[in-house]
């Protein structure tokens, strides 16, 4: 899968953001927001071809987390990125 | 510490980084959609329930003008009560005395589309019937306040 193009990462505090960059009318309350660890999946994966393989390495190899759960989390936010319209298949 | 990856698809108004944030869209040329928060623009914005589309204002502001302006810490949308030189006094449509003050540097923004939560789209206009209601607003926006909410 793959980020669409024009989507990029945007910091709101502590959080991020992800706006279409050529999007004249951005609407808050449409507005997809990722918190720090979805943010450091989506810059290690900007531009590139991955899987869902490739987000539970990225969680194991940076975090503190089991590889079981990592495999769950990153399935669960590729589907949320797809279901949003942000990632393509 | 390990949080797990989370996405969601809501930002709700609130903090300084919320509107810093609305300010660089409006200041890149793009419209902002938000859904304001409180009763102070009733009945023309419904707390929660309404959105409006604000741009950049790039004219001087004008009587009438419903505006997202900063106010020391504070981020008002209200609409101008007068203009003298660069002195807006503001007031909330909803409000049966009290007032703010800015200055144009002051302006976020300005509301060029209110989208009721029915989908109907109402431009604000420049609230002058309203505004000449303004002895009465008091018992029309407690009879209001009594029938719709």
């Amino acid at each position: 899968m793959k980020i669409i193009d024009g989507f990029v990462l945007r910091p709101l505090g502590e959080e991020f953001i992800v706006i279409g960059e050529g999007i004249s009318q951005i609407n808050f309350n449409k507005m997809i927001s990722l918190n720090s660890t979805a943010a450091f999946l989506w810059e290690n994966v900007e531009g590139k071809d991955f899987t869902v393989e490739d987000l539970t390495k990225l969680l194991t190899d940076n975090y503190e987390v089991e590889e079981e759960r990592a495999a769950a989390d990153a399935a669960a936010i590729a589907a949320k990125w797809i279901e949003a319209g942000i990632v393509s298949e | 510490m390990y949080s797990a990856p989370q996405s969601s698809d809501r930002k709700t108004i609130g903090d300084d980084n919320y509107f810093a944030l609305v300010d660089d869209l409006l200041k890149e040329g793009r419209e902002v959609v938000i859904t304001p928060k409180g009763n102070s623009m009733l009945p023309f914005i419904r707390n929660g329930r309404d959105e409006v589309v604000l741009t950049r204002l790039d004219r001087p502001a004008e009587i009438g003008d419903i505006l997202l302006a900063k106010i020391g810490d504070r981020f008002i949308m209200h609409r101008v009560f007068a203009v003298e030189g660069d002195s807006i006094t503001l007031m909330g449509d909803g409000n049966v005395y009290g007032k703010e003050y800015c200055g144009h540097s002051d302006i976020i923004g300005l509301v060029t589309e209110i989208r009721k939560a029915g989908g109907r789209i109402v431009k604000p206009g420049k609230g002058k019937a309203w505004r000449l209601l303004r002895p009465f607003r008091r018992y029309i926006l407690a009879i209001y306040k009594r029938v719709i909410r």
